[in-house]
């Protein structure tokens, strides 16, 4: 997320020295301790990320949490000497890898957007969350703070998605350079 | 309208959410008996026991028939009472089957003794590692106060050179007098033998498939995937060699004890202690580093539970939600593992 941030910031800082029409905003905000993930909905670039890594290490998912774009690519390899499985019984994305063995990898791409509930049928103490969003333009709101950078100027509609599937939704507009807050 | 979409995708949205997921169907790939038969290797890490690597010339058979004489001479205690083979006797397996063993005029050790049989595949020695080898394993605890006794290598050495057959042996084998080092060697060069590389298990990993029985099978899948034993208790010896704190909680008159800590200092050691091998575990009990289990299927339960509640417990230890049934077979697979003893030993 950092290393994301830091490239999308350096990105921001070249667009704006080499050709000032290439201009961005960010958004940031409050979300207190309701909200998981924020997005914005709206007409953003189409851009899918490269492939994540939730790795099987000591009988646990790592990270057991991550957000991933549409069209993502999540790769889960065992990394334990122990054989895994990963399987979710989601509305989001139903799925089961069979079991697999230390060295072994199986890989998902998360079609639609929501809350994906993962599970290893062996082992009950895995679980991870994946929060499958609609594009590039999101945040992990856990801390109670976000900040989504790089956005395009425009009007958009902002989402912010609860542990438990709720969701709220609020109107924003992202001016060309600078920042827009919203409070949840 | 356009609200009643959008309330509909929530309502979608909101389901997909929900905590309830269900148990799916074994999962493709999943392993079952004939499943197993099937494989190329095993998983988990598993192996056969590798074939001895020493030579059988006759100058290494010498070195073997001595370290076999030391192993079970109680001339190297100070009164003569104890030698190697009182705590790791062939009647046991190599091991003493007492709970703790009884050092120096009956002293109550601290830990357990576990087997000798496959030492010789483990680099690290002791529940603590504090010994790199065998061969400098040997000769601790000849030297140990609270074991055989003996002070100083001096007399070690003119307690062997009263025998003359002993000065002849060191002399013949190594060209001089003996010393700690050569008894460490010879005495490793006898524990070499004592190995069992012909269990049930070993067979089947060569590919005997009717070595092991179905439930012994089902209890190495759970072994290797839902009771995770071989994070730990991996490899042709069925150990790591590195040292885990189980959270075993001290018997109440128990000394303390902080088992690889006491070696290393380092913080995140204490309480841990070494993996041992489970070859041949049916024929060791009690287990533990400590002696405080009496049976596979007490061994078993505790992990069952989640290990102990005494600090420092690993991340790796975690209630398993085994079935009676899948206990069962994860004990019927732990007594596959029992191998012929050591002919050499038997004649003792």
């Amino acid at each position: 997320m950092i290393h994301r941030d830091r490239i999308s910031a350096l990105f921001m800082i070249g667009a704006l020295l080499v050709a000032s029409a290439a201009v961005a905003g960010e958004v940031t905000g409050n979300s207190g301790s309701d909200y998981a993930v924020v997005w914005l909905e709206g007409t953003l670039p189409k851009e899918i990320p490269a492939p994540l890594t939730v790795a099987q290490r000591g009988v646990r998912f790592t990270p057991d949490f991550a957000i991933v774009v549409v069209g993502q690519r999540v790769d889960f390899p065992n990394d334990d000497s122990v054989a895994h499985n990963v399987y979710s019984g989601s509305a989001t994305k139903q799925l089961n890898l069979g079991v697999y063995e230390k060295g072994e990898s199986r890989s998902v791409t998360f079609d639609q957007a929501g809350w994906v509930e993962l599970r290893c049928w062996l082992h009950k103490r895995m679980n991870a969350d994946i929060v499958v969003v609609p594009n590039r333009f999101y945040a992990d709101a856990r801390a109670g703070t976000f900040r989504i950078a790089g956005v395009p100027p425009g009007s958009y509609r902002i989402v912010a998605l609860r542990r438990d599937g709720t969701r709220n939704t609020k109107k924003i507009a992202v001016p060309a350079a600078g920042s827009v807050a919203v409070e949840f | 309208m356009r609200r009643f979409i959008l309330a509909a995708a929530a309502i979608v949205f909101a389901a997909g959410a929900m905590k309830t997921i269900p148990a799916p169907p074994a999962p493709a790939g999943g392993l079952t008996p004939t499943a197993l038969d099937r494989l190329g290797r095993l998983p988990g890490g598993l192996a056969a026991l590798p074939p001895p690597s020493f030579p059988t010339t006759p100058a290494r058979l010498a070195k073997v028939r001595l370290g076999h004489d030391l192993f079970f001479d109680t001339r190297l205690s100070i009164d003569q009472s104890l030698s190697c083979a009182t705590c790791h006797s062939p009647q046991h397996a190599f091991a003493d089957g007492r709970r703790l063993p009884a050092g120096f005029r009956g002293k109550t050790l601290r830990r357990h003794s576990p087997t000798v049989l496959n030492a010789a595949y483990t680099v690290a020695q002791f529940w603590d590692g504090r010994a790199s080898g065998i061969e400098a394993q040997a000769t601790m605890p000849i030297m140990s106060n609270d074991e055989m006794n003996m002070g100083t290598e001096d007399l070690v050495v003119s307690r062997l050179e009263e025998d003359a057959r002993y000065a002849a042996q060191f002399r013949q084998i190594y060209g001089g007098r003996p010393n700690l080092k050569l008894i460490g060697d010879a005495i490793a060069a006898f524990e070499q033998t004592l190995v069992t590389p012909d269990s049930p298990f070993d067979r089947y990993a060569r590919g005997e498939r009717t070595a092991l029985h179905d439930q012994q099978k089902r209890g190495l899948i759970l072994f290797v995937g839902k009771a995770a034993c071989s994070q730990c208790h991996t490899g042709p010896n069925f150990t790591d060699g590195a040292f885990h704190n189980l959270g075993v909680d001290p018997a109440p008159d128990a000394p303390r004890d902080e088992g690889r800590y006491e070696v290393t200092k380092n913080p995140a050691d204490r309480g841990a202690f070494k993996t041992p091998t489970l070859r041949n575990v049916a024929l060791t009990a009690p287990y533990f580093h400590d002696g405080s289990l009496s049976t596979l299927e007490e061994v078993v339960d505790f992990y069952n539970r989640g290990g102990g509640a005494h600090p420092g417990k690993s991340d790796r230890i975690f209630q398993l939600e085994l079935t009676v049934d899948e206990k069962q077979d994860l004990v019927a697979f732990l007594r596959s593992l029992t191998g012929t003893l050591p002919q050499l030993a038997e004649k003792q």
